[in-house]
């Protein structure tokens, strides 16, 4: 991981300790590499949050289940992405 | 390749707003609405999407956007769970999505519209454009509050209907189709439906273009016609014979007569 890269995942982390009620994430405002790593687990122990915003990405095709755990989530906005469906599991 | 858990969204049960638009997903779970009784707003546009589960539970839901998709048929679970309250003399709807205000279901292959389109009373703006549908449902004019309707692109077989709505009149459209809605009393209705079948036979090979004013009681004007006349524009002028007008009260309804629905 470049060293900007790093930067860039640990104040984005440190950001999410903060229990935001709002989450936006686009190529414009976070790298492909963070928002893996985001959804890869720290994303979803935000249980505050309210609005969560992942749009625009071509690489996103999954998310953990571990959305569920968002109990308090409202608004939840996942366009532009390449999601696809699955079987109930 | 990886995938969303589309079946765990299910289990947000405060969602009120939920857009999964402009993705590849050409199927939704089952039982994704089983539990989203808070959804207000529900866009799934520009997907692969075949058929919706069952949303007879989205009791809150607004605005359902459905568009550029791959549906083949209406809805129906929309409208199927949304009851009438009886006892009241103005009609009050519960139950299903009564509340849906905005519904866009355009650049889909729908064939057909179900009559009980009529239940989602709430509806102001609905858009089935550029789909496949060759007739609408008369009971579509009961829907009072529409006031946005695009039904353009689509194969209407009826040519007079088509052409309102290619020219984008709502309001003529639903009146047009309010003409044709049965009434209460059905025995009247058989009555005069029975009427104009037989004008009909009577006309359609012998004077083509007929109009014939028939004064069946005190209080009744019958207007039939034949169906070429139907199916042609409004009639510019007609000259009419052996009528009796002489009777103030008849005069007026012959004049009220020609005014009525446009």
């Amino acid at each position: 991981m470049t060293s900007s890269l790093a930067n860039e995942q640990n104040q984005y982390d440190e950001w999410l300790k903060n229990k935001p009620r709002e989450i936006i994430l686009s190529p414009k405002t976070v790298s492909k590499e963070c928002l893996v790593n985001s959804l890869n687990g720290p994303l979803f122990l935000v249980n505050s949050l309210n609005f969560l915003e992942i749009t625009n990405f071509d690489i996103l095709t999954k998310i953990d289940s571990k959305i569920s755990q968002l109990n308090n989530l409202t608004n939840l906005v996942l366009e532009g992405n390449k999601l696809k469906s699955i079987p109930g599991t | 390749m990886n995938y969303i858990f589309l079946d765990e969204l299910g289990n947000l049960t405060k969602l009120k707003y939920l857009n999964i638009s402009r993705n590849e997903i050409d199927s939704l779970p089952d039982l994704l609405f089983e539990k989203l009784i808070c959804l207000q707003t529900l866009n799934v546009e520009q997907n692969k999407l075949k058929t919706l589960p069952n949303m007879s539970k989205l009791a809150c839901l607004i605005s359902l956007k459905c568009g550029s998709n791959e549906l083949n048929q209406f809805p129906n679970s929309l409208c199927e769970k949304i009851r009438e309250l009886g006892g009241s003399p103005v009609p009050i709807f519960e139950g299903g999505t009564v509340h849906l205000s905005e519904f866009n279901a355009s650049h889909n292959k729908i064939q057909t519209l179900p009559g009980i389109i009529e239940r989602l009373v709430a509806l102001k703006s609905l858009d089935l454009s550029f789909n496949q549908i060759e007739t609408i449902p008369v009971q579509l004019a009961n829907c009072a509050k529409l006031k946005e309707l695009n039904l353009k692109h689509n194969p209407i077989k009826d040519r007079r209907l088509y052409k309102m709505i290619e020219q984008c009149a709502p309001k003529k459209v639903l009146d047009y189709l309010r003409t044709n809605l049965p009434t209460k009393n059905n025995t009247d209705n058989k009555g005069e439906d029975e009427e104009l079948s037989d004008f009909r036979k009577k006309t359609d090979d012998q004077d083509k273009f007929t109009v014939r004013l028939q004064f069946n009681s005190e209080d009744k004007f019958v207007v039939l016609v034949s169906k070429l006349i139907a199916d042609q524009r409004k009639i510019a002028a007609c000259i009419i014979h052996q009528m009796d007008l002489s009777n103030g009260k008849m005069l007026k309804k012959f004049l009220a007569i020609q005014t009525s629905n446009g």
